[in-house]
C-alpha cells in the first residue's frame, strides 16, 4: 500500500522533471526531505506503534510529496492552490509532533492552543505567499491582493500572528524541557535543538518579508536545508532514545526478570531512566506498603514532584513504583516496566516480607526482654516492700524481746542467758541471714541502684560486692537508654560472678566505653580461661540479652591465659 | 533530757516496733510520719532533735525530704534508714545531709545513740 503510494507519487513527479520546470537538485531535495519523513515515520511507528509520533510523521512526509507533486504537476489552478495548502501543512505537522513528543498527544489547554495556532497561521499564511519568483506558475485562487491597503495590512497581521506561534512554540519547548526529568530529556534532546533552529530559521524568513534586515542571504538557504532535513532525524533518533525503543519490551522482562536481590530497583531505575526511582511492596497483613529492607514506607499522596503508579498480577495489588511525574509522559514506557517487574516484585516482595517479619521478630523480642526488666522490678519491689519489711519488723521484735528478757533477767537477779534467750537469740540470728539472703535475691531479680542511682553507681556498686579486686573505667557519656542500661549492668554482673566462681583470677578490669556501633563494654579478667557459652549457660542468657537490642557478645577465653567478655550494644 | 525522735515510715508496724525499740532505749518518740510531705510538717510542728527517716516513702523520697529539713534550717539531725543495703543506694547516701545510714534489720537503742554520739 505504502510502495504504491511512493510509486504514484514517483510518478507524479517524473512529468515536472522531464519537462524540467524545476531544477533536478531542487525536486531531488524536496523529493529526499519527504522521503526521509516517510522513512523516519515508518520506523517510528513500527518501533513505538503506542506513540502518535511515528504516524504524524509519516503523513507529513506523504502529505509533504503529495504537496510537491501537485504543485508541480501542471496548470490546473485549482490543482495549485490545493497544492499550495498542503505544501505548508507538514510545517504544522511537525509543530504538533514537537510540542506533543514524544506521546504524541497534547493535553495542556495551552499547548492546544500553540498547536490549533500554528494549523490556523500556516493555512491562512497560502493567502500570502509570494509567488512573485514564478512567473510560468498557475494563480493561486486563494491569494489576497497584496499591494493594496487593505491586503497588505492583512499580510503584515498574517505574518505577526505566525511571528506570534513561532515564539508561543518555542516558549512550550523550551518549558517543557525545563520541566522534564532527566530521562525524558534524554529523548527530548535530539527535537529541541533541530526544532527550535527551524523556529529560529522560519522567524529570520518572515521578519524579512515583514521588511527587518534579518532574513537570510542567498548564501545561507543551505542552513534552511539542514533545518529541514535535521527534522525527521531528530524525531526518529529522540523516538529511538526512548528506553523502550531501545530495549524493547522482551529485553526489559528478561533483565528484571533475572535481578535478585536489591538489584530490582536499579533495574527497574535503568528501565525507567530515572534514578529517583522506589519501590514499594505491598503486604496484605500489614495492610501497607514496606521497602525491600522491610522497612514500613508510606507512599507519598500530595507531593508534586513524586507520583505513584500501583503494580498489580491477577488483579491483585503486589506494590506500587514512586517515581519522577514526567514518566507519565511515557505511558507505554511505564506499563511495559510495571508489568516486567511484576514478575520479578513476587520474589522481591517475599524477601521484603521475610526482613518486614524479622525485624518485628526482633522488636518483639526486645520489648519481651523489657517486659521481663519490667516484670522484674515489680517483682523486687513486692518482696521489699512485702515480705521484707514485715520479716524485718520481726527481727526487730525479736532483738527487742531479747534485750527486754536480758533486762528482766538482770531485775529478777537471774542468768541473762536462758534457755529463752538463747533460742530468741537464735532466731534473731537466723532471721538476719534470711534477711541478707533475700536482699541478695532482690538484688538479682533487680538492682535497685541502677534505677536509683543509675550504671556508674551500679558498677561501683557490683565492683566493691566482688570478691576479687575490679578496676573501672566507664565513659558511657550520655544517659543511655534504660534497657541498654540494664544489659551492660547483666553482662557486667555476670561476668563477674562467673569470675568469682571460676576463674581463679588475681583481677578484673572493666571498661564501658562509646565505640563506632553505640556502646562497647569489656571485662576482662587473668584467670584460667576455658569459658564457654553452654545451652543455659549465664553467658547465653546474656548473649540473648545483648542480641534483644542488636548487639553482640563476644567471649574470647583461651585456656590459661585469662578471659575477655566483649559486648557491644548499638544505641542512639 | 531524753533525745526527742520522729520516726518517719510508710509502714506502720515498722514505726511501731521502732517506738518500742526507741522508748526501750530512753528516746523520747515525740510524733510519727507516713510519707514525706507529712513528715516535713510534723518536723516543724514538733521539732524533734532527731528523724529517724526511711528513704523510700511515697511521693518525696528520705533524700528529698532529708534535703528538705537541712535547706529548711530544722534543728533536727537526720539518720536515714532503710530495708535495703546501704550498697543499694551508692553515692546518694554520702550526698545526703543525714549523720548516719542504718539497715532496718540492724536498727537498735545503741546503734542510734552511736551515731548520735558520733554526730
Amino acid at each position: 500500500m505504502l510502495t504504491l503510494t511512493l510509486a504514484l507519487l514517483t510518478a507524479a513527479f517524473l512529468p515536472s522533471v522531464i519537462r524540467g520546470d524545476h531544477l533536478p537538485f531542487e525536486v531531488y531535495r524536496e523529493l529526499g526531505v519527504g522521503v526521509l519523513f516517510v522513512v523516519a515515520g515508518l520506523l517510528g511507528w513500527t518501533r513505538r506503534p503506542a506513540s502518535g509520533v511515528g504516524k504524524l510523521l509519516t503523513v507529513a512526509g506523504l502529505v509533504w510529496l503529495l504537496a510537491r507533486a501537485l504543485v508541480w504537476a501542471g496548470t490546473n489552478a485549482v490543482v495549485f492552490s490545493a497544492g499550495l495548502v498542503l505544501v505548508l501543512l507538514p510545517i504544522a505537522f511537525l509543530a504538533h509532533l514537537a510540542v506533543g513528543f514524544p506521546s504524541g498527544r497534547v493535553t495542556a489547554p495551552f499547548e492546544r492552543f500553540v498547536v490549533v495556532s500554528s494549523y490556523v497561521v500556516i493555512i491562512a499564511g497560502v493567502a500570502f505567499l509570494d509567488l512573485s519568483g514564478c512567473p510560468d506558475c498557475p494563480r493561486n485562487l486563494l491569494a489576497m491582493p497584496a499591494e493594496e491597503g487593505m491586503g497588505r495590512w492583512l499580510r503584515a497581521l498574517a505574518l505577526g500572528a505566525t511571528l506570534g506561534a513561532i515564539t508561543a512554540f518555542c516558549a512550550v519547548l523550551v518549558s517543557h524541557w525545563r520541566r522534564r526529568s532527566r530521562a525524558a530529556r534524554r529523548v527530548l534532546a535530539p527535537v529541541l535543538p533541530t526544532a527550535l533552529l527551524y523556529a529560529a530559521v522560519s522567524a529570520a524568513n518572515i521578519l524579512s518579508e515583514l521588511g527587518a534586515p534579518v532574513g537570510l542571504g542567498r548564501q545561507w538557504l543551505w542552513v534552511e536545508d539542514v533545518a529541514i532535513l535535521a527534522v525527521p532525524i531528530a524525531f526518529l533518533g529522540g523516538l529511538l532514545r526512548s528506553r523502550l525503543a531501545r530495549y524493547g519490551v522482551g529485553e526489559l522482562v528478561v533483565e528484571l526478570g533475572s535481578a535478585v536481590g536489591g538489584e530490582l530497583r536499579s533495574a527497574v531505575s535503568r528501565a525507567l531512566g530515572d534514578p529517583s526511582v522506589e519501590i514499594a511492596y505491598w503486604v496484605r497483613d500489614l495492610d501497607g506498603y514496606i521497602d525491600a529492607g522491610g522497612r514500613h514506607v508510606e507512599l507519598p499522596s500530595d507531593d508534586p514532584h513524586r507520583a505513584v503508579t500501583v503494580i498489580r498480577r491477577a488483579d491483585e495489588r503486589i506494590g506500587a513504583l514512586v517515581h519522577d511525574p514526567a514518566l507519565w509522559e511515557e505511558p507505554a514506557l511505564l506499563d511495559a516496566v510495571c508489568a516486567a517487574a511484576g514478575l520479578a516484585m513476587e520474589n522481591e516482595r517475599l524477601h521484603a516480607e521475610v526482613l518486614a517479619r524479622l525485624a518485628e521478630v526482633s522488636a518483639s523480642r526486645a520489648r519481651i526482654v523489657e517486659a521481663a526488666d519490667a516484670e522484674r522490678r515489680r517483682v523486687e519491689r513486692n518482696l521489699h516492700d512485702g515480705a521484707q519489711q514485715r520479716l524485718v519488723t520481726v527481727s526487730l521484735a525479736l532483738t527487742m524481746a531479747r534485750s527486754r528478757l536480758a533486762k528482766d533477767a538482770t531485775l529478777s537477779g537471774g542468768s541473762p542467758g536462758s534457755h529463752v534467750g538463747e533460742v530468741l537469740s537464735e532466731a534473731a540470728e537466723e532471721l538476719v541471714l534470711a534477711l541478707r539472703e533475700l536482699r541478695e535475691l532482690g538484688r538479682g531479680i533487680h538492682p535497685t541502684i541502677l534505677t536509683e542511682e543509675g550504671l556508674d553507681a551500679a558498677l561501683q556498686s557490683l565492683a566493691e560486692r566482688s570478691p576479687v579486686p575490679v578496676e573501672i573505667s566507664a565513659r558511657a557519656g550520655a544517659p543511655l537508654p534504660q534497657p541498654v542500661e540494664a544489659a551492660v549492668y547483666y553482662v557486667v554482673s555476670e561476668t563477674l560472678a562467673n569470675v568469682a566462681k571460676y576463674a581463679d583470677a588475681s583481677v578484673v578490669t572493666v571498661t564501658v566505653d562509646r565505640c563506632e556501633r553505640g556502646l562497647r563494654v569489656e571485662v576482662t579478667d587473668d584467670g584460667m580461661g576455658g569459658a564457654v557459652a553452654r545451652n543455659g549457660s549465664g553467658l547465653e542468657g546474656l548473649g540473648d540479652r545483648v542480641a534483644a537490642l542488636d548487639g553482640r557478645l563476644v567471649v574470647d577465653s583461651p585456656p590459661g591465659r585469662g578471659t575477655r567478655v566483649t559486648a557491644e550494644i548499638p544505641c542512639e | 533530757m531524753a533525745t526527742t525522735v520522729v520516726i518517719v515510715d510508710d509502714h506502720s508496724g515498722f514505726r511501731r516496733m521502732a517506738r518500742r525499740m526507741l522508748e526501750d532505749a530512753g528516746f523520747e518518740v515525740v510524733g510519727e510520719a507516713g510519707d514525706g510531705e507529712t513528715a516535713l510538717s510534723v518536723v516543724a510542728l514538733l521539732n524533734p532533735q532527731l528523724v529517724l527517716l526511711d528513704v523510700q516513702l511515697p511521693g518525696l523520697d528520705g533524700f528529698m525530704v532529708a534535703q528538705r529539713l537541712a535547706d529548711s534550717g530544722s534543728g533536727a539531725v537526720v539518720i536515714l534508714t532503710s530495708s535495703r543495703s546501704a550498697a543499694d543506694f551508692g553515692a546518694r547516701l554520702d550526698r545526703a545531709p543525714a549523720i548516719g545510714f542504718i539497715a532496718k534489720a540492724e536498727l537498735s537503742g545503741p546503734a542510734v545513740a552511736r551515731l548520735m554520739g558520733a554526730a
